[in-house]
């Protein structure tokens, strides 16, 4: 990729890591009073995927929702004033962490019901299609949304009609705290049953930034040409819990070497290893724009507390029914 | 449709040549098999893929051959479309319409022969209508497809060859507004769909034990209109409701309570609920008929009811 891309999907990508980073630090105050599903160690997906993407194409989400929010072009001040619940939040206040909203980049939708959204996508896919506007619909979901009858309705459905979207299962491994082995057959593979449903399926490792994007312009600009439905398979890892700032190997459901392990395949550090390799750019450079971006986003956190005390913030509004 | 290029027909069968009971014939001829949509069997994805669309500016008129598939997409409807307003801060509507039709009789047996809107009837943020003749399909037909919101369209099929003037221009019939068809000075009976011709059908031999009977169809269970009831349980001073569906959670508890709550002293009796029997109906023709209630049943439990003080 060219130098100056390069450089906007790491900031793309620090802007994930550094906003949820700083949620995690600030959770414990009890501020943001809903539950967040932070995607550190996920990143790569998203800062890809959009890359392709541009404002009038369509993004729907999931509860994991930030990163998907942010890559796609969502506003991070009316990110977090959401999950301060305040009514200049994206949603307003109503929808919280899980329901982030930005209709004027395309990001239309998410769902807290695991696989609510795919529906809901390829619906979008189908006005695409008729609207003739060359335009593109792409749904995140985990491995989990892939064993809901949503997922093998909504493909069939859109290899039917040749539909403009895109499938992507950000596959961590992990429903809550239930591994995929408990879930699913041994040796079944994702991408076979896309395969079979009629659907064009890839298979990517979702921390390799530099292969995803390259995988993601070509699928991107396959379907550009002639409108039809692929799903895109990326293994990848979330450090922290299901919805708790912290690494939760306490528990047992998982070790913590298996959070290590995962660790030293970040898709920052691996990224920034590309970065170094081609000269774009160098260790002060990657320092200092992620120490400037830390401070912006800890002013916006100070000045959202400031702003989450004033009362008219404090009020309820009346029901529309 | 003709008006309107992104109002649009979906659902299993909608462009069979039946047409569903005659309800979709000729569409596809007319509009293309992009404007009238086969579907696969999925509703719960179907569902969802109407609320996409609708989310980007399209009218969907989602059609269930049978309001018993409806419970195959729930989750689609009532956790994500009527929730859809609401998620996006109440900064986007969902113009989505839904006809769901019931079925009665001929041995259709318990899964085929439901009506159960409560269910949805439960969930802030849904409309829900249901026509008791051709005249109000249409106008709440039209109603429904250009409300905003999730409009629900409860059709009974037993009505389909019922007769009733249809004018030819486009109108629509007020949601939220019941009518009195008969009125009447002794009793209100409030009742919807299937129910009302049957309701009109006792009034003769009520007539006959002296009660002249005030008829009301509802035409909407959400949102009731209460103040068509209310005016003329001020005036009848009884209250009858005859619902389509099981007693617990329906518009007739509902009506009922309201009625006790806001207007107890005017009544001179309480208000009678008749629901369907707490059963499900089998196919036999015996079980049918004991299962719903003709003139000559309807007559004698409001005769006894009326005669109890």
């Amino acid at each position: 990729m060219l130098p100056h891309e390069a450089r906007t999907l790491y900031a793309s990508l620090l802007k994930i890591r550094i906003a949820e980073e700083v949620i995690a630090k600030h959770y414990p105050m009890g501020n943001m009073k809903c539950p967040v599903h932070l995607c550190i160690g996920q990143e790569a997906i998203p800062v890809a995927i959009c890359s392709g993407l541009d404002h009038h194409d369509f993004v729907t989400s999931n509860h994991r929702s930030h990163g998907h929010y942010l890559a796609k072009g969502g506003d991070l001040l009316a990110l977090l004033r959401e999950l301060h619940g305040l009514p200049s939040g994206c949603t307003r206040g109503w929808g919280g962490s899980q329901h982030p909203y930005a209709p004027d980049v395309g990001f239309m939708a998410t769902s807290a019901i695991v696989s609510g959204g795919i529906p809901v996508a390829t619906g979008i896919a189908q006005a695409c299609k008729w609207q003739k506007k060359n335009a593109l619909s792409v749904v995140f979901m985990g491995d989990g949304a892939t064993e809901e009858g949503n997922f093998y309705e909504s493909l069939n459905y859109a290899a039917l009609q040749n539909l403009p979207i895109l499938f992507v299962c950000e596959n961590n491994g992990y429903a809550v705290h239930s591994p995929a082995r408990k879930r699913r057959a041994d040796g079944v593979r994702l991408v076979d049953i896309a395969r079979s449903l009629g659907v064009v399926p890839y298979e990517a490792d979702g921390n390799n930034l530099v292969d995803l994007h390259t995988l993601a312009q070509q699928v991107i600009s396959t379907m550009r040409n002639t409108p039809h439905p692929c799903f895109i398979e990326a293994k990848t890892y979330r450090w922290k819990g299901h919805v708790t700032p912290d690494e939760d190997f306490g528990p047992g459901y998982r070790l913590q070497e298996e959070i290590e392990h995962w660790k030293t395949h970040c898709p920052i550090q691996l990224f920034e290893e590309y970065l170094l390799n081609n000269q774009i750019m160098n260790d002060q450079e990657m320092r200092m724009q992620k120490a400037s971006m830390l401070v912006e986003i800890e002013a916006m956190m100070e000045a959202i507390l400031l702003e989450s005390k004033s009362p008219h913030n404090c009020i309820a509004p009346a029901s529309p029914y | 449709m003709t008006e309107d290029p992104t109002v649009y027909v979906m659902g299993e069968g909608v462009d069979d040549y039946k047409g569903l009971w005659g309800t979709t014939s000729g569409l596809l001829d007319a509009f293309g098999p992009d404007r009238v949509l086969d579907t696969p069997l999925s509703e719960n994805a179907m569902t969802g893929i109407a609320a996409g669309t609708a989310a980007l500016g399209y009218k969907p008129i989602l059609t269930h051959q049978r309001i018993d598939f409806m419970l195959m997409g729930m989750d689609s409807l009532c956790n994500h479309a009527i929730k859809h307003y609401a998620m996006t801060g109440q900064q986007s509507h969902l113009p989505l319409t839904i006809r769901a039709i019931i079925g009665r009789g001929w041995g259709q047996s318990i899964q085929h022969a439901q009506s159960f809107y409560p269910i949805f009837a439960h969930f802030p943020g849904i409309k829900i209508v249901a026509p008791a003749n051709a005249t109000d399909a249409k106008g709440l037909l039209v109603a429904a497809v250009k409300d905003p919101d999730p409009v629900l369209v409860i059709e009974a099929r037993s009505l389909y060859s019922q007769k009733a003037p249809v004018p030819e221009d486009r109108y629509e019939t007020p949601i939220g507004q019941a009518l009195c068809v008969h009125p009447g000075i002794h009793l209100t009976i409030v009742t919807l769909s299937y129910m009302v011709p049957v309701v009109l059908e006792t009034l003769p031999a009520l007539q006959a034990m002296g009660l002249d009977a005030e008829v009301i169809d509802l035409r909407s269970i959400k949102p009731l209109d209460m103040d068509t009831i209310q005016a003329s349980v001020q005036r009848t001073h009884n209250l009858v409701i005859v619902d389509i569906t099981w007693e617990c959670g329906s518009i007739a508890g509902d009506i009922a309570s309201k009625v006790v709550d806001f207007q107890f002293a005017s009544l001179d009796r309480p208000p009678l609920k008749i629901n369907l029997p707490e059963d499900y109906v089998g196919a036999s023709e015996s079980m049918e008929n004991s299962f719903y209630h003709d003139k000559n049943s309807l007559t004698t439990v409001i005769q006894s009811w009326w005669k109890r003080i």
